[in-house]
């Protein structure tokens, strides 16, 4: 079950060049900078704000992350599925980091398509900070790639993500968990959550991006199953990473299959709200 | 605490066992802290306090720093301590101090003061002598002004060596002078006892030269207070600056405007640089050309470390534009200071070196914290910027803070160094040309400085929002730093939000509980300051219950011609006793005790009562006074400051201690014999406190008083055998008799005959002349410790 990071080893390694356009970062010393708790820079500043918080509008649907005129709504999608009773209340919510514009679509063609596996550290500090701030002691579990695809890949983007959970981890990060742990009055010993591959994805006629909406929810089937780990689950609380939300039915078909199996709650984190 | 330690595990455990990747190249903050450390380890030998420090850097480097680095900062480290030893061990004298004539060149002054001028000379073996020439007729004043720097002269005089700290908290001149490798003064007797030549070849002298008579000019030609402040920003001489003006600036926390810093070195660069162009030298050439200029301008300007860091700064940055290289600026500074520290390990006590480095080095910091704001606000946060991160360091030399030297220095420095620097260069270069313009223009600067100055006085004499903090210790001041830190760090990270009120509640809270901490104290202090000839005493009862100043010492002055009066004397209450109290903390003094009229009890006062708020004056009851006594007397009155006339039978309590005044009767004619001679109980112990009582006296108060007793004396009038005759000593019985006399004064205190009578009754003494000053510590029941400032004692010889 173990697969190889291609990752592994360049997490906390200071980049001299930014990752996506390769220029020189600019170093500023500053008082932030000069504390040694730092996470490290993979983008330039530049670069760093291309990608556009999804925060940035009026107001986000409080399921789905899906900008909207006014705060504290939930959009029209996320009302139809949770009227209908297949789908009600399986996925507790989605928060996606980044909306899914021109660069974004650039970043993720670079990212999966023509496999530049390491791009996806510029969205890690971000992702962190989210997950430490608000689900540190849920699961984090990778949407699974059937095999033939990962083959033809060579990574699985999702569980890229969920590495980043993984240590080593800066000062600072450390520091958070430790502060965690001490409010909830519940010492860990490690990071509280270590991501579980719980899901394996059976089949995958086609490629998803190439079917229409309509096509997608008549697929009843469910491409997922769950794989009882070795050790127990440590938790029945699950976040669910994925690159991209679209419309959502590939993360609720996996939180089907979660809830199948004795997973009390399930939330997403998404890069991307498409 | 179970869990503290826990977490502490966890996080010991997580950084060491994944940190791996993660560790720091290198952090110049570290790599500063850990050399300063070295150097503090070397300076200070082994004190527990700088041992613990440095553990703590390097475990704190293991942690953080991967092993390069980490090897970086050890090598610096050793290497720092090393090169500290290294210049310790060498910069000694190589004169035995028996030598009666010297030769040497003359490297700075000689500077004036009335009828002593000082110039330093360096040997020709590289030592420098501080020498102090008196002037004796009037017309000396003009040959003194044909000596310059570069003149070489044989010189006849006495070596003395320079006095030491003797009291607590004081400063140490001999240190100071050390610290610039000099060991000696050399006393000149007349200008008669020089004989000069002066040398035409081009060496370093020769720019000094022209700065000395450049300062001559300025002397000659600039009025007051216009003159000193042009010297100081011009050359940063702050000779030429009056005594008080200076005073002023410092206690309004402005004083580093006088000094040269980055500012000027920009503004120079920049106009030089601009006309250079404008006359058609080519870019390339005009930066050739600054380069060479600007360390020239460091010597000219006086080569005070201030100045030496921005001129590096500016020639680096030019000769890397040059090299089209692109380097951190906040590196830069930081291996600029090591390098000054490097050359000069003495440098690290400088107050400019250290203020100059500091701010510099937080303003570059926070420059993603300027760009956050709208650029209207940049003059308040660089103020702000500045003002907060010196803040410690001030504290820490100066003992005290004025709230309002925020608001004025949002006023001064664009006045200062927009205003009055750009038209003292203006107007010194203009004065040399046949024009009438700086004529002109002088009066009128000068009038507005004046202005600006009689402001700035009444900010200055307005005590309401002047802090005295009291000396902070090194620990005081680390975690002040930490929060400053902190709190930038926060400002940088999440703005001007809510989350910056954290680490100022906390800094707050430490400076709180520094102030309050006296008042929680069990115990008290009885202080015998060594003021040379004269008394000063600080009693401060426990829990700071009362604090009382019985005299404040005090110089005698005698008449002067005009030309001849000193603007800097040495004054023990200006220069010993307010800076004693202002690093004890003490804001008010509850009785201020003047002993009788003479000028070594009461001359030092004026000082005290200027920066220090005094509750009430206890006066001896008499019918007549002296002159000068009386002339001190409408002085307090001025400052409404209340007086209690006391005689024999008045008496006070504070809690369990009784003060009760044994002398004056009424009627006892003004002088020595109508000192108030106090009798107090508290510690556990009674104590009296005779002021400069004679035999008359202290007859008198044998017959009233047949059973006096006292565990702890002040021995009358600085140990004179007019004093503590027999009978008082074997009735009073003092376990422990106190003498304060300064050091072969003409009178030759305290004399033998007092110390045998003291000894024949098996009393211990203490002299301030030979340890210093003395502190006796108590509790509300026991006398605790005594405790001198010069142990083992200094011992010293009398021409």
């Amino acid at each position: 079950m173990e697969k190889k990071n291609p990752l592994k080893g360049t997490l906390g390694l200071e980049q001299n060049n930014c990752l996506y356009c390769t220029e020189k970062i600019k170093k500023q010393t500053s008082w932030v900078t000069l504390f040694p708790a730092q996470p490290p820079e993979y983008v330039c500043q530049e670069c760093e704000q291309l990608l556009i918080p999804v925060s940035s509008g009026a107001g986000l649907c409080t399921l789905c992350s899906r900008s909207l005129p006014t705060a504290g709504d939930v959009c029209r999608d996320c009302k139809k599925w949770e009227e209908d009773p297949a789908w009600q209340g399986v996925l507790t919510c989605n928060h996606s980091l980044y909306v899914y514009n021109e660069h974004g679509q650039e970043v993720v063609a670079r990212w999966k398509y023509r496999g530049d596996a390491a791009i996806a550290l510029m969205f890690r500090n971000e992702l962190f900070r989210f997950f430490v701030t608000h689900y540190p002691d849920y699961i984090p579990v990778p949407i699974p790639l059937n095999e033939k695809r990962q083959y033809e890949r060579g990574f699985n983007q999702a569980e890229l993500l969920t590495d980043f959970l993984r240590p080593p981890f800066t000062g600072l990060e450390r520091l958070s968990f430790i502060f965690h742990n001490l409010r909830k009055k519940r010492p860990l010993f490690q990071p509280p959550a270590i991501p579980i591959l719980l899901l394996e994805r059976m089949y995958d006629n086609e490629k998803q991006s190439k079917k229409s909406r309509s096509e997608r929810f008549m697929a009843k089937d469910n491409p997922f199953r769950f794989i009882e780990p070795k050790n127990g689950i440590p938790s029945k609380k699950v976040v669910l990473l994925d690159d991209i939300y679209t419309t959502g039915l590939t993360l609720r078909k996996a939180a089907v299959e979660l809830k199948k199996n004795g997973i009390k709650e399930v939330r997403a984190i998404t890069v991307f709200r498409g | 605490m179970s869990e503290g330690i826990l977490s502490l595990t966890v996080f010991l455990h997580g950084v060491y066992g994944n940190w791996g990747e993660n560790r720091l190249k290198n952090n110049e903050l570290l790599c500063a802290a850990g050399v300063v450390a070295a150097m503090t380890l070397s300076f200070s030998g082994f004190s527990k306090g700088i041992v613990m420090f440095s553990i703590f850097l390097i475990l704190l480097s293991i942690l953080l720093l991967n092993r390069k680095a980490f090897l970086i900062l050890i090598g610096l480290g050793v290497l720092f301590f090393l090169r500290t030893e290294w210049v310790t061990y060498h910069t000694d004298t190589q004169l035995t101090g028996n030598e009666s004539v010297l030769s040497g060149v003359i490297t700075e002054g000689p500077y004036r003061d009335g009828d002593r001028a000082q110039l330093q000379i360096t040997l020709p073996k590289k030592e420098r002598l501080l020498v102090n020439l008196s002037l004796s007729r009037e017309s000396d004043i003009r040959t003194l002004h044909s000596l310059s720097p570069g003149t070489v002269c044989s010189i006849r005089g006495t070596l003395t060596s320079p006095s030491s700290a003797s009291n607590f908290y004081s400063f140490d001149y001999s240190h100071y002078l050390r610290t610039q490798s000099i060991f000696w003064t050399y006393d000149v007797a007349s200008l008669d006892e020089m004989s000069c030549i002066k040398k035409s070849n081009f060496t370093i002298y020769t720019i000094k030269k022209w700065r000395h008579f450049g300062l001559q000019y300025l002397d000659q030609h600039f009025p007051e207070p216009f003159k000193g402040l042009a010297a100081a920003l011009i050359f940063g001489e702050r000779h030429f600056l009056h005594p008080d003006i200076e005073k002023m600036y410092q206690k309004l926390g402005l004083i580093h405007v006088l000094a040269v810093s980055g500012m000027h070195v920009a503004i120079i660069s920049g106009v030089l640089f601009y006309s250079l162009l404008r006359i058609g030298v080519i870019r390339e050439h005009a930066e050739t050309v600054l380069l060479f200029l600007l360390p020239l301008y460091a010597v000219a300007a006086g080569g005070a470390p201030s100045v030496i860091r921005a001129v590096s700064l500016v020639m680096t940055f030019l000769v890397l534009q040059k090299m089209r290289l692109d380097i951190n600026p906040f590196k830069w500074l930081v291996s600029v200071a090591l390098i000054l520290l490097f050359l000069n390990p003495y440098y690290l006590f400088h107050i400019g070196f250290q203020l100059s480095f500091l701010i510099s080095g937080s303003l570059l910091l926070s420059w993603p914290i300027f760009n956050q704001l709208p650029t209207k606000y940049a003059p308040v946060m660089v103020t702000f910027v500045s003002q907060v991160a010196a803040f410690p360091v001030l504290l820490f030399h100066f003992r005290e803070f004025s709230f309002l030297s925020f608001g004025l220095n949002l006023l001064i420095v664009p006045f200062i160094s927009l205003f009055v620097l750009p038209s003292a260069f203006f107007l010194f270069g203009l004065s040399f040309l046949p024009m009438r313009i700086s004529q002109v223009a002088i009066p009128f600067i000068n009038g507005f400085l004046e202005l600006v100055h009689r402001l700035l006085k009444s900010a200055y004499h307005w005590n309401g929002l002047q802090l005295i903090f009291g000396k902070p210790s090194l620990i005081v001041v680390c975690m002040l730093f930490l929060c400053i830190f902190w709190l930038f760090y926060r400002v940088e990270h999440y703005g001007l939000s809510k989350k910056i009120i954290i680490p100022i509640v906390l800094a707050t809270c430490i400076c709180v509980f520094h102030i309050v901490f006296p008042y929680f104290r069990a115990v008290g202090y009885v202080t015998i300051l060594d003021v040379g000839q004269g008394d000063s005493i600080l009693i401060e009862l426990p829990f700071r219950r009362a604090v009382y100043l019985i005299d404040g010492g005090g110089t005698v002055l005698f008449p002067k011609e005009k030309w001849a009066e000193r603007r800097n004397v040495y004054d023990p209450g200006a220069n010993t006793v307010v800076p004693f109290l202002k690093a004890k903390g003490i804001r008010t003094i509850d009785k201020l005790i003047v002993s009788h009229g003479h000028k070594d009890h009461y001359g030092g006062l004026p000082a005290v009562l200027e920066e220090i708020e005094v509750k009430e004056m206890v006066y001896a009851k008499g019918n007549e006074f002296e002159p000068e006594e009386l002339r001190f007397l409408y002085s307090v009155r001025k400052q409404n400051l209340p007086i209690a006339w006391v005689e024999d039978g008045d008496f006070w309590e504070s809690g369990k201690a009784v003060f009760r005044v044994l002398w004056p009767e009424g009627g006892v004619k003004s002088g020595n014999n109508r000192s108030i001679v106090l009798w107090a109980h508290f510690g556990g112990s009674s104590w009296l406190f005779t002021g400069d009582l004679e035999e008359e006296g202290e007859r008198a108060i044998l017959h009233r008083y047949p059973m006096l007793q006292a565990d702890l004396l002040k021995v009358g009038h600085h140990g004179s055998r007019t004093s503590s005759t027999e009978p008082f000593i074997q009735q009073v019985n003092p376990v422990a008799a106190f003498i304060s006399a300064g050091r072969c004064s003409r009178f030759g205190h305290p004399h033998v005959e007092t110390l045998e009578t003291l000894a024949n009754q098996k009393s211990k003494v203490f002299r301030t002349d030979l340890q210093g000053a003395i502190q006796i510590t108590f509790s509300d029941s026991q006398v605790l410790n005594v405790e001198s400032y010069l142990s083992p004692p200094a011992r010293y010889e009398c021409p």
